[in-house]
């Protein structure tokens, strides 16, 4: 019988929290346990008896309780060793110890090896009870506090999921809306019957997953170039969608004129600022810069808003920087100045965002101080940004550039022009630029048999694909057939290829630059570079094997002149 | 580049494996040894330090075709990097070995 002083309802309190739970009770007599189970046991889910210790860590290792209940003294075994052997130590299920006497020592002990409570066995059934029911609510909270956090953890995990996902797909997007017309890095600028040749290259590195910077390289119809280049205030997800809407804003102006064929710099700059006035907020800027090589004219019209001055090298290698003669965009932004340099006065040219000039260096300096020395010495923008990759360890910003190199114009040291090409006329061409290298030269062997290996694999390249019109599935079905030989030992009909070497100082240093043209139509560059050479796909493994033994491997917007670049050792 | 058999299915390269005479006489080697019976084909190549393509192309259809079990022992670390770019060391069996194969 419960006294008046202890209600019912107190009772079906303390029950609400003990009614799931699993209750050890480990005592040396039995009548202590069976007591135990006669008195509480319609409070808990289950009640175990073990009448000695060794049954009680038994029972525990078994089933784990939820809270145990120990008589002291036990037979043949000191509470303390009990609790020590316990599988966790300290124990992290509650324990009372039911006793007639304690001492302070005992307390102590036993309190730092997870005893919560002790219970005088003269203790009426509602103080056990009270007891019981104090623990089983720190229980219970323990556990709604453990769902709490794990509930708090998934969602966490989801939401990291969710975002990274959808960070993943604006990445796509982004990348979508750069466009490169010559990812194949040569660039042909045609005026009359002069031709100017360049290497160019785009580095761009993002610091967050979403990137505030993004540029456009396009070939006009008229033969022109058209570079620009966009850094929005700030970086991640904020700038990347202003810079992603002033580069779709600029695409879409380009792809429009060249229609209706007007395309006009000044119209084009005119629109892509009152484009930025509508989407700018009262307290953002953007960066950017446009450079027109306008071929007709032999000049380089450039629009300059807020960018770091560009950077030019002349016919003679120095090297100075043009600063631009505007403020960043704004939304209040009308007017503008247009700024304009001799394409022949120009052999080098590198438009970038501060991402490259304000990156610190490991000496604690700024990149721009050593960014002349470093274009001196370089000519493609692989090489420059392996500069800033070993100068600069801890970028703080988005980085990008666009690198410009004229290839000097020069007379060919070997020409050879190939009518019908076979594969055996590959091989004679290929041993007769040896031999004319081996006239200049008297280099190591290893470096004159990569330049070969190069070159053969690069103009077999050319009569397979420009020549033969061999796409990748016709190659791979002629090597399952065993046809592939025969194909190429037969002379491909009203076909040629057209291969040239030329000496070049660039980057202050001795380089062999190989030029090997084919009368074919070329290949869609960007879905071939964008293409990985697995171990079952036969083709692409070409462009890696040359790639390989060069250090420059480019193409021409149509993809039917291969351009490779060798410094001497 | 010179090759030989060494062994009844083994060929060693020596000098490097660069022309179109080069991937034809690695051809007609390999399927002289293939003729014989053998179903496996172990190539050790001692100095080369890349491969063309049509090599690469000629050892992926004995492989995948004609089910031939490849090994490679290759000494140049230039080679091996090329090949493990191109996802073949596996498929070809490559073992990367020090001094002379």
């Amino acid at each position: 019988m419960l006294t008046p002083c202890f209600t019912h309802s107190q009772a079906d309190d303390i029950k609400e929290y003990t009614i799931g739970l699993h209750l050890l009770c480990v005592s040396s007599t039995k009548e202590d346990c069976v007591h135990f189970v006669n008195k509480y046991g319609s409070f808990f889910k289950l009640i175990s008896m073990a009448s000695s210790a060794t049954e009680g860590l038994a029972i525990f290792a078994e089933n784990c309780p939820d809270i145990m209940v120990v008589s002291h003294p036990l037979d043949n075994f000191s509470v303390f060793d009990f609790l020590k052997r316990l599988p966790e130590y300290p124990s992290r299920t509650p324990v009372i110890i039911h006793t007639d006497s304690v001492d302070l020592e005992f307390v102590t002990k036993t309190l730092t090896l997870g005893v919560l409570r002790f219970i005088p066995r003269s203790s009426t059934e509602e103080d056990t009870l009270l007891a019981i029911g104090d623990l089983a609510r720190q229980i219970f909270a323990k556990r709604a506090y453990s769902i709490l956090v794990n509930q708090e953890m998934e969602l966490l995990r989801y939401r990291t999921r969710y975002h990274s996902q959808q960070q993943e797909l604006a990445v796509r997007k982004e990348k979508h809306l750069l466009r490169n017309d010559l990812v194949g890095g040569l660039l042909m600028l045609k005026n009359g019957n002069t031709i100017s040749r360049w290497f160019i290259g785009i580095t761009h590195k993002p610091h967050d997953i979403m990137c505030g910077d993004a540029y456009i390289v396009r070939q006009l119809e008229s033969g022109d170039l058209l570079l620009f280049l966009v850094d929005a205030m700030g970086s991640g997800l904020s700038a990347s969608l202003t810079a992603v809407s002033a580069t779709s804003c600029v695409n879409f102006l380009i792809d429009l004129y060249e229609r209706e064929e007007r395309f006009d710099f000044n119209r084009l700059v005119d629109c892509f600022i009152a484009h930025c006035r509508t989407i700018l907020l009262d307290d953002e800027v953007i960066s950017s810069g446009f450079i027109h090589f306008d071929v007709s004219s032999d000049s380089c019209n450039a629009a300059l808003f807020g960018l770091p001055p560009f950077v030019v090298t002349s016919a003679d290698g120095a090297v100075a920087t043009v600063r631009g003669k505007n403020p960043p965009v704004t939304n209040i932004t009308e007017n503008w100045q247009r700024q304009s340099i001799f394409i022949n006065s120009c052999n080098g040219l590198i438009i970038h965002t501060d991402g490259l000039s304000d990156a610190e260096t490991a000496d604690g300096v700024l990149f721009s101080e050593r960014l002349f020395t470093d274009v001196e010495e370089t000519f493609t923008a692989n090489e420059l940004f392996e500069r800033f990759k070993k100068n600069v360890k801890n970028r703080e910003d988005d980085m990008t550039f666009i690198r410009l190199g004229r290839i000097p114009v020069c007379e060919p040291f070997f020409r050879h022009f190939i009518q019908d090409p076979s594969c055996s006329d590959i091989s004679i061409a290929v041993n007769n630029f040896e031999k004319s290298l081996l006239q200049f030269y008297d280099l190591g062997s290893g470096w004159i048999e990569s330049i070969l290996l190069a070159l053969n694999e690069t103009m077999i390249n050319a009569l397979e694909h420009g020549c033969l019109g061999m796409g990748g599935a016709k190659k791979q079905q002629l090597i399952a057939n065993e046809e592939y030989d025969a194909a190429l030992s037969q002379k491909a009909y009203s076909s040629h290829i057209l291969l040239t070497a030329e000496h070049h100082i660039i980057g202050k240093r001795a380089a062999i630059i190989l030029f090997v043209e084919d009368s074919g139509s070329g290949f869609n560059l960007k879905e071939v570079l964008s293409q990985k050479a697995t171990k079952n796909d036969f083709q692409g493994r070409g462009r890696i094997v040359i790639a390989s033994m060069i250090d420059q491997l480019t193409y021409n917007y149509n993809g039917n002149t291969a351009c490779l670049l060798k410094y001497l050792p | 580049m010179n090759i030989q058999t060494s062994a009844p299915s083994e060929l060693t390269i020596t000098g490097n494996i660069k022309s179109m005479d080069d991937y034809s006489a690695i051809k007609e080697q390999a399927q002289n040894v293939i003729s014989k019976g053998c179903v496996e084909l172990t190539l050790k190549i001692v100095d080369s330090f890349s491969m063309p393509s049509s090599v690469i192309g000629f050892l992926l259809k004995l492989k995948q075709k004609e089910n031939i079990r490849l090994r490679m022992q290759v000494t140049d670390q230039r080679l091996f990097t090329l090949l493990n770019d191109l996802n073949l060391v596996a498929e070809f069996g490559v073992v990367k070995i020090t001094g002379q194969a």
